[in-house]
């Protein structure tokens, strides 16, 4: 019994000395929205893990989804928050990274759909190509699942019709509001917020593995990726439900295998098309 | 000296203390003048800017209720039910969405409608944020939903304080809602750096108006600012004038020292403008505080302007300057001040050393005068020329009442020394001898005796005694010898004088002949001898006996002494022979003075025996003549005068 204590002890000590951060970390957030409110969304975060693990965090802001990536395999990020289909790529590219956190979504599901959105008055052109309004290329929700569900409820080819990447999913359903597109894709949760400007939700896609906070392997150790998985996972609901709409609906622990089912197999275009 | 050490010390000190106090508030009173010049023009251009952005506003304002389209559907808004709201919100989105980026790029950070109720319609910078009722929390709204006025200024809001300029939105009548057109200050900052290009600022906004008022979730982009805890900014990742200040070096040190200034947190406190002079890095800063008031007309924050202010440090070196000129004179002031002080304590010290040294020796004078006047010696000071003392035995011994008396008859006690050749007198002063004095101490101390008739006419005699009483005074002391003196004469007397006739000796004769023949070349005269004997005196003795032969020989000594002038000798050669030794000019001379002692002794009538004559042998010479050449002649001439006679003269 004693033996174990002293042991149990030592592992202890060990983890809390593994778990020290002795440089500050970078971490780059999902352009899914403007800057400010994409950085805005992960503070309180950023001061909970600095608070609890006397960590600094410095946000690494990239706007296309192919700089995270690239920073990642660079090893100048080592936190990211990504959708499934960046995961994915990433991984393909870059097997050093690993999902630590689910961050879940108002059913309290880390799971999420991506739908089509549009302005309830206007209606979807048949006498000229339709114009989407799409996110980033590398966007889960963005040429690849927009493109299934086009496909699946009107028959579109996606492929074959107007589309441009507007950087943000936000962007993607303003552009559809101001009505320079006919349509747009976007997460679920998002496109929802929009109805209260009568814009409306006309295709679901199934439920998604999450978008989750990935750690890179080669810049952080085992522990420290422990340590911050803990970290959040510790967090609240009385904490996290005062935190912005990114956050409040709390975390859950990120399973790696769930984004294997995630389906590389559709070529996206890294440019839009339009006339 | 310690003690003037310690005045000059502590005097230094409080007068330094004064003029570094009055310089440093004079100064400070300069340098508050230019943070207030500063401060006036800050105001003046914020007012500029924010006066600018009313009009702008006024302009969109204006621009937006002329647009019968959106007054229709503003109009719908306000009686639809929610599902149409949504829609009508955003046909309006739709509608007006490019006068928002016009507004943009003229720095307008919020358009907002706002609904009749006060409540967030359509937010053009978050479209998808809306129906939160803004009416309690935010003045304005409430004012230009209930009053149906304009209002602007500086205001908290739910997203971001800003300056708002709210308008009422009213249609035929029809109270629609308000419309808020919101400036950050971004904008507001770099309209204000285009007037002051070397000045950065920054805003500080109370917790009140910023933090309590914003959404929780929006609480994380302010912070507490560097100045105080009841101060918010922006949070410097999403604010880029906070961002720049952050990173700007100059301006965390100018905080610092800012905050540091005594008194800082009761000025931050009154709410009131008021500015911050710096001196960094010998640059002179400014650091304005213009206070911002809400629209509920309450403080709300600062504008903090950092400006680069030369003129600081130049007034700042003027002062200076000025002290360390005005602390070095008053330094030297009062080290003269202090030297005079002390010159004048150590003169009266000395004065008063002075006047006790004048007493005491005043004192030591009467002493040694009394002491000296207790002396039976006549004691005087003398400088040998002049004399300032004389004791009580001098008035005493030559009759006068005081020194006074004495000088008005005579200089010199010199003067009354008795010319005689066993004692010293002023005819025995030689050439180069600065006076009497030096004469007699020249003198073997034997020698040194005078003699001086007392107030009866008495001589005596006094042994004199030289000290110097100073450097140039002599204190001289005459003690009276006569009577020893008398003794020395009598006993000379009786070596060298004959008994009975009183003439000098053959002993005198043979002791002095070499100094008179000497004297005598000395004084270019020639020594001549005057030998001559009675004539028959053996006839006297035998007629008249040896006595009254005796009273002849004595009576001839003394007629012929009395003829003899002062350096003549008559000496007894024997028997009734003399001989007399007297300094001549010539031979002539010598045989007429032994003429005139001829004729003298031929012409006197002698008790008893009546006449009688003498016979004279005369010889003189000079240095070649030996004394006993000139005796041998002299014997053979009164040989020749007595072969030839008798009374006679021969030479």
């Amino acid at each position: 019994m004693r033996a174990w204590l002293i042991l149990f002890i030592l592992f202890n000590s060990a983890l809390a000395s593994g778990a020290e951060f002795e440089r500050p970390i970078t971490f780059a957030p999902l352009p899914m929205k403007s800057k400010e409110r994409s950085i805005e969304a992960f503070l309180p975060l950023i001061d909970h893990l600095r608070e609890h693990l006397d960590v600094t965090v410095i946000i690494h802001y990239k706007s296309p989804y192919g700089e995270i990536l690239e920073g990642f395999e660079a090893q100048q990020i080592d936190l990211a928050y990504l959708g499934p289909l960046p995961l994915s790529l990433l991984k393909k590219r870059y097997p050093h990274v690993v999902p630590i956190i689910a961050f879940n979504q108002h059913n309290g599901s880390s799971r999420y759909r991506c739908v089509l959105s549009k302005f309830k008055k206007d209606r979807l052109p048949t006498d000229r190509p339709l114009k989407v309004a799409l996110t980033q290329p590398l966007s889960t929700c963005g040429y690849y699942m927009t493109q299934r569900l086009l496909q699946e409820h009107y028959g579109i080819a996606l492929e074959t019709e107007h589309f441009d990447y507007l950087m943000s999913h936000t962007n993607a359903l303003i552009e559809t509001l101001k009505g320079n597109f006919d349509i747009a894709g976007a997460t679920e949760e998002i496109a929802e917020q929009f109805h209260s400007l009568g814009m409306e939700t006309v295709a679901y896609s199934d439920a998604l593995p999450g978008f989750v906070l990935v750690a890179n392997t080669q810049t952080l150790s085992p522990v420290q990726i422990e340590a911050l998985k803990q970290s959040i996972l510790s967090i609240k609901p009385e904490q996290y439900t005062t935190w912005g709409e990114t956050l409040h609906h709390g975390f859950s622990k990120a399973d790696p295998h769930e984004y294997d089912a995630i389906e590389l197999d559709v070529q996206i275009p890294m440019k839009g098309r339009m006339p | 000296m310690i003690r003037y050490i310690v005045a000059f010390i502590v005097s230094a000190l409080i007068g330094t203390a004064l003029i570094a106090l009055y310089f440093h508030s004079a100064c400070a009173q300069k340098i508050d003048a230019i943070g207030e010049r500063l401060l006036l023009k800050t105001h003046a251009f914020y007012d500029a800017v924010i006066s600018t952005h009313k009009i702008a506003a006024q302009k969109d304002y204006n621009h937006l209720i002329s647009n019968p389209e959106a007054m229709c559907l503003l109009q719908s808004f306000k009686y639809a039910d929610k599902e149409d709201q949504a829609l009508i919100r955003g046909e309006l989105f739709r509608l007006m969405y490019r006068q928002y980026d016009e507004m943009k790029v003229l720095h307008v950070r919020q358009f907002h409608l706002h609904t009749h109720k006060g409540e967030s319609l359509l937010r053009f910078h978050i479209p998808y944020e809306s129906g939160d009722c803004l009416m309690e929390l935010r003045t304005s709204i409430r004012k230009a939903n209930t009053e149906l006025i304009s209002v602007s200024g500086f205001e908290g809001g739910r997203i971001f304080p800003g300056y708002r300029y709210i308008f009422p939105i009213i249609k035929e009548g029809d109270h629609l809602g308000s419309v808020e057109f919101s400036v950050a200050f971004e904008a507001i900052e770099a309209e204000l750096k285009s007037f002051m290009p070397q000045s950065d600022f920054q805003l500080i906004m109370t917790k009140e108006s910023s933090f309590d008022a914003v959404f929780t979730r929006h609480q994380r982009l302010l912070s507490p600012s560097l100045w105080s805890e009841a101060y918010y900014v922006e949070a410097s990742d999403l604010s880029r004038v906070n961002r720049e200040i952050k990173s700007n070096s100059t301006i965390s040190r100018l905080t610092a020292l800012a905050k540091a200034t005594p008194g800082f947190e009761k000025r931050l406190q009154r709410h009131e403008r008021f500015a911050v002079p710096i001196v960094m890095d010998e640059e002179g800063y400014m650091v304005l505080f213009e206070a911002i008031n809400n629209t509920d007309n309450e403080h709300a924050g600062y504008m903090v302007g950092f400006t680069q202010e030369p003129m600081i440090r130049a007034v700042k070196r003027e002062y200076q300057s000025y002290f360390f000129a005005t602390a070095t004179a008053l330094l030297l002031m009062l080290l003269m001040a202090s030297m005079i002080l002390r010159q004048y304590r150590r003169s009266q010290r000395d004065q008063k050393s002075l006047e006790a040294l004048n007493v005491s020796l005043h004192q030591a004078n009467e002493r040694l005068e009394r002491f000296i006047n207790l002396q039976r010696s006549i004691v005087i000071l003398t400088d040998g020329k002049r004399f300032s003392f004389a004791n009580r035995s001098f008035y005493d011994f030559f009759g006068y009442e005081n020194l006074q008396a004495f000088l008005e008859q005579h200089a010199c006690i010199c003067e009354l020394f008795v010319e005689h050749e066993s004692f010293f007198s002023l005819s025995k002063v030689k050439e180069g001898e600065a006076h009497w004095i030096e004469s007699l101490l020249n003198l073997p101390a034997r020698q040194r005796i005078v003699s001086m008739h007392d107030a009866q006419g008495h001589p005596h005699a006094f042994a004199v005694d030289i000290s110097h009483y100073d450097e140039t005074i002599y204190l001289v002391d005459f003690a009276d010898i006569s009577e020893t003196m008398v003794e020395k004469l009598q006993l000379e007397s009786l070596a060298t004088r004959d008994q009975l006739t009183g003439a000098f000796n053959r002993t005198f004769f043979y002791a002095s002949i070499e100094t008179i023949h000497n004297l005598h070349q000395q004084n270019g005269l020639l020594t001549c001898i005057l030998f001559f004997d009675i004539d028959h005196f053996k006839a006297v003795n035998d007629t008249h006996g040896h006595l009254v032969g005796d009273n002849v020989l004595q009576v001839l000594a003394a007629l012929l002494s009395a003829k003899n002038r002062k350096n003549d000798y008559l000496i007894r050669w024997g028997g009734e022979e003399f001989l007399i030794v007297s300094g001549t000019v010539s031979m002539q001379s010598g045989i007429q003075k032994a003429e005139h002692l001829r004729a003298l002794v031929d012409a006197h009538s002698f008790e008893i025996i009546g006449h009688l004559t003498c016979s004279f042998g005369v010889a003189c010479g000079d240095a070649y003549h030996t004394t006993e050449t000139l005796i041998q002649r002299a014997d053979e001439k009164l040989y020749e005068a007595k072969a030839a006679g008798r009374n006679r003269v021969c030479a």
